[in-house]
């Protein structure tokens, strides 16, 4: 309960992304209307997004979900 | 956790905390004035032994009623002032935020239970009223609060 924002350590390519589209963190929170501390959060794994907020990402880059965020092995044994 | 109030109720909420501590301290005033003399006192007869003071001091500038009054009202500033600040916006609302709220207020009201708990075991005669209890879980969420937004979760 106390651990809510990092139950899980879920890795993401945003900053590739995010690169390959020449944004800045500022810019995609813009687009995505969520704070760029949200998004750096997401990028250095402290936080995982809701289902909503990935879409949105993923929409944003133009790619799937898959792409952009990837279960890691140890999410699997929580 | 919804947040009800536009952004700049938390700066008026940070302004009535400042009241609620101003208030308090003048309600204290008469404590404050019996320390500072009765410190200065001990300090004079360090120095010389044959010290003996002159002229007994006053210590009730203000009155019971007042402090009574001045103290309850202190309380309610600082009551209003800190749920203005947990009941406003942030300037971008967004899923993070809230989570960080959500943690916030879980966290506080452990500590606080955690805390209290342990006080009344350590020293069961004490007298611990409501209000206080609640006056300390809301400066701990605001604390906590803070921590989370400006430290750990701050950007680089």
């Amino acid at each position: 309960m106390l651990n809510l924002i990092k139950d899980c350590v879920v890795k993401n390519t945003l900053k590739v992304e995010r690169a390959k589209k020449n944004l800045t963190q500022a810019d995609l929170a813009k687009l995505i209307m969520v704070s760029r501390q949200t998004i750096h959060a997401i990028e250095s794994g402290k936080y995982v997004p809701s289902t909503v907020l990935a879409l949105k990402i993923a929409h944003i880059f133009e790619t799937t979900i898959e792409e952009v965020f990837e279960l890691e092995e140890s999410d699997w044994s929580k | 956790m919804k947040t009800y109030l536009p952004y700049y109720f938390r700066r008026i909420g940070i302004a009535f905390v400042f009241v609620a501590i101003i208030l308090s301290t003048i309600a204290n005033f008469n404590e404050v004035v019996k320390g500072f003399h009765e410190g200065s006192t001990r300090a004079l007869r360090q120095r010389d032994r044959t010290y003996v003071e002159e002229n007994s001091v006053n210590y009730h500038i203000i009155s019971a009623e007042l402090k009574k009054t001045l103290t309850w009202v202190s309380l309610s500033f600082s009551f209003a002032g800190f749920l203005l600040y947990m009941f406003s916006k942030e300037k971008i609302e967004d899923e993070f935020i809230e989570r960080i709220r959500y943690m916030s207020l879980a966290k506080s009201l452990l500590i606080t239970w955690v805390i209290t708990s342990a006080l009344l075991i350590i020293h069961g005669g004490l007298e611990l009223e409501g209000f206080y209890i609640l006056q300390f879980q809301l400066f701990l969420y605001v604390v906590i609060y803070n921590y989370y937004k400006k430290w750990k979760f701050m950007v680089a």
